[in-house]
């Protein structure tokens, strides 16, 4: 007979560790935007954001690769200071988490870095602010509440 | 309306000039690697050329050619952290076009690990095929049945249902490059599922599997000649000198009724005469070159 408990058990282990994996992504996230919020003078906010997009014909855009509008997680930049109701949003990388946290994997330019533990997401993170694209962007995002002031 | 295609031939070689990207070979080393790429690309009438080991001085070399005017050379050189690809494509573009290569790796505990470049190909009749070329760490560096092995495997996995899950119908996928592990080792046989038994991959219902025709290719295939045995020759190995690291490998739509179908007959090692003597002698050169063939049914 199949153990029903002890399965029930290792489901109630596997939402802890989830649970703590999840904490710890995002206190990388919070360590990130405290370093940025210093450097820009609060000008920049990354967050993990739910994105729609619009088909696309490069069939290895990020992971999107058919003509359906898909709904997927990514990394997108705020400005806070924004000095209107809603900033706008810069896209800087795709995202997707695994249901217990790790892996999670980043997506930008010709890059795709699969994160396994909390020092390889804080890595990968600092590759995708090295960017050129990602840099551009977030100096836009950065420009726009001064030409607005 | 579809175009009628010629088959097609990929091909995987592994160079040795510059391991790492980093140059290391004479000019007398460059000029036979030269002469193996007019080889392969006219004598073998290769339409997409994988190279490994090839540095960016190296792509230079091959873009100044005589000769390779109706070819483009993308190259796959970059480094990213600690992690460098050392790779570079050369394609006919009158019979396809490719996307601007995707570098995928992992990290676990400090060690990042390259697991891939992903390529768009498309075709003159508009079909898509998806590539996925890999150079994995050597067994020096990384040793057999070493958990990050494991992982290498698990994360191309990943790489190909991506694709899978993000295509509407059954997606051409190749995978070719040097594993530094055999078609029998559990990263590339379980943890990437590259099956040796076609009839089982045709059949799956879930179509996830892939074949790998590199099972066919582990032993001597001239048992009079005894020439070779594998695409990787090791002359300190124990029990024995050749491996069949370098393999090419296909997703199940290649082996269906229509469309697109791997021709196994004309998919192998390539020996080309003179070469296999400079790889088993001392040399700068250690591995064979890989191909597979498709051909468009009506």
């Amino acid at each position: 007979m199949v153990d029903f408990i002890a399965a029930f058990n290792k489901g109630l282990d596997a939402a802890q560790i989830a649970e703590k994996n999840k904490r710890e992504i995002n206190s990388v996230f919070d360590e990130l935007n405290k370093q940025l919020a210093n450097a820009t003078k609060g000008n920049v906010n990354i967050q993990i954001r739910e994105c729609e997009k619009a088909p696309d014909f490069n069939p290895l855009g990020g992971s999107r690769i058919d003509f359906r509008n898909i709904k997927y997680q990514a990394i997108c930049a705020i400005n806070p200071l924004f000095p209107f109701p809603v900033s706008p949003t810069k896209e800087i990388a795709t995202w997707s988490q695994d249901r217990t946290g790790y892996p999670c994997k980043i997506s930008f330019g010709t890059k795709e870095h699969y994160c396994e533990d909390k020092v390889a997401l804080e890595n990968a993170l600092a590759l995708m602010l090295q960017d050129p694209i990602v840099g551009e962007n977030l100096a836009e995002l950065m420009a726009m509440s001064k030409a607005s002031a | 309306m579809n175009r009628v295609v010629e088959p097609l031939a990929f091909a995987w070689w592994n160079t040795s000039l510059s391991p790492l990207a980093k140059s290391r070979a004479s000019d007398e080393d460059k000029q036979i690697v030269i002469e193996m790429i007019y080889c392969l690309l006219f004598d073998c009438a290769v339409d997409f050329l994988a190279l490994g080991e090839i540095s960016k001085d190296d792509v230079t070399l091959l873009r100044s050619l005589d000769g390779l005017e109706g070819y483009r050379i993308e190259s796959g050189v970059s480094q990213s952290g600690k992690v460098i690809s050392d790779t570079c494509f050369i394609y006919r573009p009158d019979r396809l076009q490719i996307s601007t290569p995707i570098d995928i790796d992992y990290a676990r505990g400090g060690k990042r690990m390259k697991i891939a470049q992903k390529i768009g190909v498309q075709l003159i009749d508009g079909t898509w095929f998806y590539l996925l070329v890999s150079h994995w760490q050597s067994r020096r560096y990384c040793p057999e049945s070493d958990a990050d092995r494991h992982l290498l495997g698990i994360r191309l996995r990943d790489a190909v249902d991506d694709i899978i899950d993000n295509s509407e119908s059954a997606p051409y996928i190749i995978l070719l490059g040097d594993y530094n592990d055999e078609p029998f080792d559990v990263p590339l046989s379980r943890q990437l599922m590259a099956a040796r038994d076609k009839a089982w991959v045709i059949k799956q219902r879930k179509k996830q599997l892939l074949y790998n025709p590199f099972w066919r290719h582990l032993s001597y295939p001239n048992l009079q000649a005894l020439d070779y045995a594998g695409t990787y020759y090791y002359k300190k190995g124990s029990t024995t000198k050749w491996h069949t690291f370098d393999q090419i490998m296909v997703s199940s739509a290649f082996l269906g009724e229509i469309g697109w179908a791997l021709n196994e007959a004309s998919t192998g090692i390539i020996d080309i005469p003179g070469y296999l003597q400079m790889v088993k002698n001392k040399s700068i050169f250690d591995h064979l070159p890989v191909i597979a063939t498709f051909a468009r049914k009506p």
